[in-house]
């Protein structure tokens, strides 16, 4: 509660000091990697990015970690980020595609989770794509509607400016989905797509991409996409996800680089017992 | 890691996340078991003990003639006592099982009530008193009956010995008549059989009187004086017919008629004096006329003489008429007819036609009696040879007769001693086959007194009898079930259960568990493991449920009680009657 309070004010008074500009926010490319915590950090104004402020309720309904010490999930989540930044950094890597074998594994809140823990590291900014065309629920998880989502882009002539999103968390945009389409994978693996996916990984230094993709096994749209992603996450859900399933996933996604599995709502995380 | 390395942390998950479920199984397999056990209804059982009392009267005084084992007999007893129509009586009688009556054939009832009927035989170890051994003696059974009624497995209970105790009694009369008509039945047999033999020898006898082996001796006896008897006959008849030829000579050479002696001297033989008279008429024709009355005198006297003698000269006397005849028509010729001549020519015609006529009768009537010849015999001597042959030849005759009856006698007997060796080989067969049934007939009839004796024991009820030392009693218990035991068995019961079906459904899923469960399939672990994230809506939901469900549990038992209480039976009562039901009381 009082993590997400702290949150809210402080996306409040951003929203002030940023109110009226019209100019793209832009990066400061020099980064500033010192000790010191609160002068060093990378300040981003969001000119051109919508800002919305999340809807605390819905963020705690679904499960949304607004950050804060000594929670194990919250440090779960850590772990995850550090890994898989450590594995992207490793191979040069910056995007990161999300996906499970099935439906209802937690994805997409992996996904939001593991970009506001990203987030929150000074040095990076986090995008997040909801690339679910079928079933587009990342505005859901901050509670804001969405005027244009990326359908509308990829079959239409929207700027992409105008479908960027900030839900009031410092370097953290949302790019949401809207509403339902047919040939999803079709539009995932057209060449739109994949200049938007070229501009977006190569537009900034720093930032981090990760996609919201939909199940491997129940659509064809992560296995058309699966070329334009540097690597890929694979949640699985503990007592949920078959063995046999998580092996088929990942035959699937063998041409592509997977960074690792997620075990998701695990009975008892290892280690939560001792901080 | 290993793979199948289970260790106890893995069970501890596996218990951890499969908690609910084996609570859920536990908990309604115990709450059903604990249902069934105090539920199950209860079943009674009676049962009445039967002993089987040995003989009365010893063996060696009144041997039985039923001599298969006590439970031999039982067992055959047992399998009259429960038929089907016995059962199924049994069931309308007592209007037993009226629920499966309705939905079961009756044929399936009457198998259920065999499964609850139950006979026990007690043996004890005993010495056989045939043969020496020790052996195994029935000496007491059981019979019971188990019924959801106490009263009514009672009553059944009671009917089956009822019919127990009738079935041995009737069989064993039964059995001991039966003995005693199968030797009456062979008596009978036998005597007929004798009585036929006898009929047989008594025929024998008739038909071969004579020839029977005992009659031998005299046989024999009689036919040496029978053949004495025809030498003695046959040399009187010799001397017979020596003394015949003797008399018949004698005959030979005496006159029948000798001469008369009178006063006046001799008269000659009558036939001496007819030819003495016959030829004192030829010489009187001769010299007289025919008319002359010396002639005629003569005449008259040849022909009474003739009569007297029986010899009437018929031929002289048609002389006589022809020539008279003659005469008379030459002196009708010469003379008138009122000539004298011819009037005594015609008389004398007339005469010699009635004298010629009286001759023919009197030679028609004499040749019918030559034999009165001898009435004319007059000879004394001959008389009396006469009289000798003839009795010397009528007893020639009887002498005959005699002989061939005599002789007829000796062939019979001949014949009988002939025949002798087969009618007594004959004879003996029939009395021996006679003597033999004689026999038989009285060791049957030995038998059969015996065997009366026996049945009379039986109908006395002094041979082996089944006596009713235990009564079938009134259960007050409930012979089943063990609630006790089926309590501990439904704890076991839903433990296993609860177990297996954690168990089970540990190994129907095939999801992962855990970052090693990961590992195994993938090879690496996870890179990260996130636990599951309660939201407000999750805690407060279970709390919510938690609570919801203590509150239901404690209020449904509140309530589940209150109406026990006061509805059905007072708690206290209640208590002592669970006690009591479990047999801890």
């Amino acid at each position: 509660m009082e993590r997400i309070k702290e949150a809210l004010e402080r996306a409040k008074r951003q929203r002030e000091s940023a109110g009226g500009m019209s100019v793209p926010a832009r990066h400061n490319n020099a980064v500033a990697q010192v000790s010191g915590k609160a002068s060093n950090t990378l300040e981003i104004e969001y000119t051109h990015t919508r800002v919305v402020s999340p809807d605390p309720v819905a963020m705690r309904e679904k499960r949304v970690i607004v950050g804060g010490k000594g929670d194990a999930v919250a440090d779960a989540y850590r772990m995850l980020r550090t890994r898989t930044l450590r594995g992207m950094k490793e191979h040069k890597w910056n995007s990161l595609a999300i996906t499970s074998p099935r439906a209802g594994e937690g994805k997409s809140l992996t996904a939001v989770n593991l970009a506001l823990s990203m987030a929150r590291e000074i040095d990076r900014t986090v995008l997040l794509v909801d690339l679910d065309l079928r079933r587009p629920s990342l505005h859901e998880f901050f509670g804001f509607d969405v005027e244009k989502g990326l359908s509308d882009y990829l079959t239409g002539d929207v700027a992409i400016e105008d479908l960027l999103v900030n839900p009031s968390v410092e370097r953290f945009v949302v790019l949401p989905g809207r509403g339902r389409v047919d040939n999803s994978s079709e539009l995932l693996g057209s060449p739109k797509m994949a200049e938007l996916a070229q501009e977006i990984e190569q537009r900034y230094e720093n930032r981090i991409v990760i996609y919201d993709l939909p199940p491997v096994l129940a659509v064809d749209d992560a296995l058309a996409f699966s070329t334009q992603a540097d690597a890929f996450l694979l949640v699985v859900e503990e007592g949920g996800t078959p063995a046999e399933e998580i092996v088929a996933a990942h035959d699937v996604l063998a041409q592509a680089n997977i960074i690792g599995t997620v075990l998701n709502k695990a009975a008892d995380s290892p280690g939560q017992y001792y901080y | 890691m290993e793979e199948n390395d289970i260790g106890l942390r893995d069970y501890f998950s596996i218990l951890k996340r499969r908690k609910n479920i084996l609570l859920l199984t536990f908990v309604s397999l115990l709450v059903l078991s604990v249902l069934v056990a105090f539920l199950w209804p209860p079943t009674y059982r009676s049962t009445a003990t039967i002993l089987i009392r040995g003989q009365e009267i010893p063996r060696d005084l009144v041997p039985s003639t039923i001599t298969s084992f006590a439970d031999q007999r039982l067992m055959e007893i047992q399998a009259r006592v429960v038929t089907s129509a016995n059962l199924s009586k049994l069931i309308e009688d007592f209007n037993l099982y009226p629920e499966d009556r309705r939905r079961l054939p009756t044929t399936e009832v009457v198998e259920d009530m065999r499964q609850d009927y139950s006979l026990d035989l007690v043996s004890a170890d005993v010495i056989d008193p045939r043969t020496g051994r020790p052996t195994q003696a029935t000496i007491l059974f059981t019979v019971s009956f188990d019924y959801k009624s106490a009263a009514l497995a009672q009553q059944v209970t009671n009917r089956f010995v009822n019919l127990y105790l009738n079935e041995n009694l009737r069989d064993r009369t039964e059995r001991a008549q039966e003995t005693t008509s199968f030797l009456t039945e062979q008596a009978e047999k036998l005597n007929r059989e004798i009585s036929q033999q006898e009929a047989a020898l008594a025929r024998f006898k008739e038909q071969h009187g004579g020839a029977l082996p005992e009659l031998q001796a005299v046989n024999l006896q009689m036919m040496e004086r029978t053949e004495s008897d025809i030498r003695e006959v046959e040399r009187h008849y010799q001397v017979l017919s020596d003394r015949r030829i003797f008399l018949e000579a004698q005959l030979v050479q005496v006159s029948p008629t000798g001469p008369l002696y009178t006063r006046e001297g001799t008269i000659l033989a009558p036939n001496e004096q007819l030819r003495a008279l016959q030829s004192q008429y030829s010489s009187l024709s001769a010299t007289y006329g025919a008319n002359h009355p010396d002639v005629v005198s003569v005449r008259r006297q040849i022909v009474s003489m003739q009569g007297e003698l029986g010899q009437v000269d018929v031929a002289a006397i048609e002389n006589q008429l022809q020539a008279t005849h003659a005469e008379l028509i030459q002196a009708q010729e010469r003379y008138g007819a009122r000539h004298p001549d011819v009037l005594r020519l015609e008389r004398q015609h007339e005469q010699l036609i009635a004298e010629r006529d009286s001759a023919l009768q009197v030679s028609s009537s004499s040749a019918d009696s030559t034999v009165d010849q001898s009435v004319a015999v007059t000879n004394p001597a001959y008389l009396s040879l006469q009289t000798q042959l003839a009795s010397a030849i009528g007893e020639i005759n009887s002498l005959a007769t005699r002989h061939k009856q005599l002789e007829e006698k000796m062939k019979g007997f001949e014949q009988l001693i002939v025949t002798a060796p087969q009618v007594e080989r004959e004879y003996s067969a029939i009395t021996r086959n006679l003597s033999n049934a004689r026999a038989r007939y009285q060791e049957i009839r030995s038998k059969e007194m015996a065997a009366e004796v026996s049945e009379s024991l039986e109908q006395g009820r002094k041979g082996e009898r089944f006596e009713v030392v235990e009564p079938a009693m009134l259960p007050t218990m409930p012979h089943s079930p063990n609630r006790l035991a089926l309590l501990f068995l439904g704890l076991v019961l839903s433990m296993a259960g609860s177990v297996g079906t954690t168990a089970a459904s540990e190994s129907m899923d095939n999801s992962v568990y855990g970052p090693r469960g990961l590992a195994a399939v993938l090879g690496a672990p996870p890179i990260a493991t996130i636990p599951f994230i309660a939201n407000e809506l999750d805690t407060g939901r279970d709390r919510r449920t938690i609570w919801l469900v203590v509150a239901g549990v404690a209020v449904t038992i509140l309530v589940a009680l209150v109406l026990v209480h006061f509805l059905y039976r007072p708690l206290d009562i209640l208590w002592f009657t669970l006690l009591r039901k479990l047999g801890i009381s």
